[in-house]
């Protein structure tokens, strides 16, 4: 499993929300976290990360401000609100049953039906 | 929340745009230089590491675009772009875009001035606060209860034709009752028509429209003053001094909003009255079309004595006031209905002289104020809606016309768009175009159509075609405003459909290949020809149809100018006379009419004059009750008191006997002129076993009827 997968369609948004929970990071951080903790086993598309989090800016989900960066550059950094945290949470719980049910699926033999 | 945010972001993005801009630009560059330092940490050389990162960022105005539209910023941007590039096709084709306009606004204008039209008289609610709690009281019996005065002033629409008997007028003693011992009304009113008062201002009189209600008037309707008070129960006793309440245009227009006015006495055919207030601007009549000046306190009526009061107050047997009654809270509407339902069965059956019987079943309705006070908007139901159906009809022929016009166009236009759609642009991109000039086509149509609206409302109210709709102010309103731009957003969009499919199906290469820009390449399928030909035929459909409607509109009007009233419409004039009423005693008003008579005869030119009560089928009638020599029953009949020499003026034939004549006017012998149908209903129906000579026209029946006429 080296190769790096893609990620999957409409899980972006997740994983993005997901990011931003553990800390507010400005938008190169979130890439790098997501990479971070999926060990480089996951490929997402520079470009395609931005219009993901103006759109979730817009839908109310992140806020953001200007600070300082790591090496004292001014930087956009995206918080989780209130009703961020709550979408994350039904998300994952959705995608926890999907999976579940997708691996049943898939682990079904012949003798079990 | 999460609409309030996409809203305050939307906006924060289109109102300060830059700010938004150059913020999206400087997170960017962040982005790419921060990995671009990455780069060099992993030892890529510093003069690759900027391109590198570059490069595998992608598109960064791709992005950028995304990121607007992701905030919903793009729309107005685009639509902006739209406006401007279909404003200058339009003034490119300066002839096409006067004709498509024209057409438009005649369609859209035609809606506006019918929608105006059903708005004010049939949609607008009545100027009663809280209308769902107020009802008016309607009785019904299966042979209507006897009473010897009968009055209504079209508060209410009676339909005639089913077979129970209704009205909604009652005697003063009956609302007396339901006012103090009916308890499902919070407070209950009765109101009349106006006594026909004149108001004495220096030397000249007017005449003015004074309603008489009852003191209870303004609380049961929830009508407030805006300057004063409104009239209190207090007001209305026989012994209290007489007050009033002017309508608030009227106090404008007589006493130019004066405000000190109120306290100040006018003088009612010689009654000083007292004005102890102003209405709210916005309650000027109950009766769309009917405008009143002024209320009087129903006690006033012991005083200027209308003819419709019977013997006054007390009179049980006259019945003339419309009652209206707000219900208490709690009380639902079958209670109410029962209870009041119990008094006016107690007054019918079991008063001191019955006027009605059990079998008969007299009862109470209660019906909601709005449905219940229609004067005479029913009358204008049935051809309004017929109208506006026809009128909608035009419209969907402009649109199609229009569209056509715009289809044609199209096809020197492929250039334009295979080039659009070459370089990118999305097909719903081009249609949007399509349809932005059509709405920009259609909302200008809008505006012209809205002043050819009130100019053709205008034209209207001054010719008679329309009889009493010019009592109708039809003023332009935010719903009739809402209504037009409804109207012309539809009415953009349907032209543009068919070039915006049509339009944007493209076949790229040959279109771009093509040296002479306006050489349409879409008929080559033949597609453009089926769908020119459809609106053609949807054209011819929907001109025939209206043609059709207008032709027997037309033919109905002209059978009914041929309608023979029974008298010779020819050369005949009309003068109307109002002669002030108090001032007159009834010989003096005999002679009066006697001199104008003989006056008007010397006239050269003039061969016949007289005079009668009212014009004969302009719907005004006196009605009474006589009874016929030798029946029980009394009959209900309408009558018409007549000068000397009517029917010569008139030129009314006499099938039978004598018209009236001089010695007549003279005699203390009362005697009549019926006509047909009444010897037909009261004579041959009454004996059907006598038949032959009973059925012939018979003189001195009741009235020593002089024959009859036709």
């Amino acid at each position: 499993m080296d190769k790096q997968l893609d990620v999957l369609q409409g899980t972006l948004d997740m994983l993005i929300l997901k990011a931003v929970s553990l800390g507010p990071l400005h938008g190169y951080g979130t890439l790098l976290r997501i990479q971070q903790v999926s060990k480089d086993r996951l490929e997402i598309q520079q470009g395609s990360l931005y219009p993901a989090l103006y759109r979730l800016e817009h839908q109310g989900w992140l806020t953001s401000e200007w600070g300082e960066s790591e090496n004292n550059r001014k930087a956009k950094y995206y918080r989780l609100t209130a009703g961020g945290k709550r979408r994350l949470q039904s998300e994952a719980e959705k995608w926890n049953r999907m999976t579940e049910v997708i691996a049943g699926i898939l682990q079904t033999t012949p003798e079990e039906l | 929340m999460t609409y309030w945010n996409r809203f305050r972001s939307w906006l924060r993005g289109t109102l300060r745009r830059s700010r938004v801009e150059s913020e999206m630009d400087a997170e960017l560059h962040f982005h790419i230089e921060a990995y671009a330092e990455d780069l060099i940490r992993s030892d890529v050389p510093r003069t690759e590491a900027m391109g590198r990162a570059r490069m595998e960022f992608g598109g960064i105005e791709r992005t950028k675009e995304e990121c607007r539209d992701a905030r919903g910023v793009n729309f107005l941007d685009n639509l902006v772009q739209d406006l401007r590039y279909g404003l200058r096709m339009l003034t490119k084709a300066p002839a096409f875009t006067a004709v498509a306009v024209f057409t438009l606004a005649l369609g859209i204008g035609a809606n506006t001035a019918i929608f105006s039209l059903i708005d004010v008289i049939l949609l607008r609610p009545l100027p009663v606060r809280d209308s769902e709690h107020v009802f008016l009281l309607k009785w019904g019996a299966h042979n209507g209860p006897s009473f010897q005065g009968y009055s209504s002033f079209g508060y209410c629409h009676i339909d005639e034709d089913v077979g129970e008997r209704e009205g909604c007028s009652f005697s003063y003693p009956f609302f007396e009752q339901l006012r103090s011992q009916a308890g499902v009304f919070s407070s209950v009113t009765a109101f009349a028509g106006s006594p026909g008062l004149h108001l004495d201002r220096g030397g000249n009189r007017t005449r003015v429209n004074s309603p008489l209600v009852s003191g209870e008037f303004f609380q049961t309707l929830g009508v407030r003053a805006a300057l004063g008070r409104t009239l209190r129960p207090s007001d209305d006793v026989p012994s209290a001094a007489p007050v009033t309440v002017l309508r608030y245009g009227y106090w404008q227009s007589e006493s130019g909003a004066d405000r000190s006015i109120v306290g100040k006495t006018l003088y009612l055919d010689r009654i000083p009255v007292t004005i102890v207030g102003v209405a709210e601007p916005n309650f000027s009549d109950l009766i769309p079309g009917q405008t009143w000046d002024m209320w009087l306190p129903l006690a006033l009526s012991s005083r200027v004595k209308p003819h419709w009061s019977g013997s006054g107050l007390d009179d049980n047997t006259s019945a003339w006031l419309t009652i209206v009654g707000r219900l208490k809270p709690g009380v639902s509407l079958a209670q109410a209905q029962a209870a009041v339902s119990l008094f006016f069965r107690n007054e019918m059956l079991h008063g001191a002289k019955p006027r009605s019987k059990e079998a008969d079943n007299p009862r109470i309705s209660l019906l909601p104020v709005q449905q219940g006070i229609v004067g005479n908007r029913w009358m204008y139901q049935k051809p309004f809606y017929i109208l506006m159906i026809a009128v909608g009809i035009v419209l969907l022929i402009a649109c199609s016309n229009v569209g056509g016009l715009m289809l044609a166009r199209t096809a020197s236009r492929q250039k334009e768009i295979a080039v659009r759609l070459a370089l990118g642009a999305g097909r719903a991109r081009v249609m949007r175009q399509f349809l932005t000039e059509s709405v920009l086509l259609s909302l200008a149509g809008g505006a012209i159509g809205v002043f050819l609206a009130y100019w053709s409302l205008a034209a209207l109210r001054f010719s008679e075609w329309l009889g009493s709709i010019r009592d109708f102010a039809v003023k332009p309103d935010v719903q009739i405003l809402v209504f037009t731009v409804l109207v012309s957003v539809l009415a953009g969009i349907l032209p543009g459909l068919a070039p915006a499919f049509r339009g944007t199906r493209v076949d790229l290469s040959p279109t771009l290949k093509e040296s002479a820009p306006t050489l349409p390449n879409i008929s080559q399928h033949g597609r453009r020809f089926n769908l020119g030909s459809a609106l053609v035929v949807a054209q011819v459909t929907l001109s025939m149809l209206v043609l059709a409607g207008v032709g027997l509109l037309v033919r109905t009007l002209v059978n009914l100018k041929s309608i023979d009233p029974g008298f010779d419409t020819r050369n005949l004039l009309l003068v109307g006379i109002d002669l002030k009423e108090n001032e007159y005693s009834d010989q003096q008003t005999q002679n009066l009419y006697r001199e104008i008579q003989s006056r008007f005869s010397s006239l050269p030119g003039v061969t016949n004059v007289s005079y009668s009560s009212s014009v004969l089928v302009a719907g005004s009638l006196s009605s009474g009750s006589t009874r016929l020599e030798g029946e029980k029953e009394s009959v209900h009949i309408n009558e018409l008191s007549v000068g000397p020499r009517f029917f010569e003026t008139m030129r009314i034939p006499v099938v039978a006997g004598r018209a009236l004549a001089a010695p007549d006017f003279e005699s203390t012998r009362k005697v009549a002129v019926v006509n047909q149908e009444f010897v037909r209903r009261y004579v041959c129906e009454l004996h059907p076993r006598a038949e032959g000579d009973a059925c012939r026209p018979a003189c001195g029946l009741a009235l020593r009827v002089v024959r009859a006429a036709r």
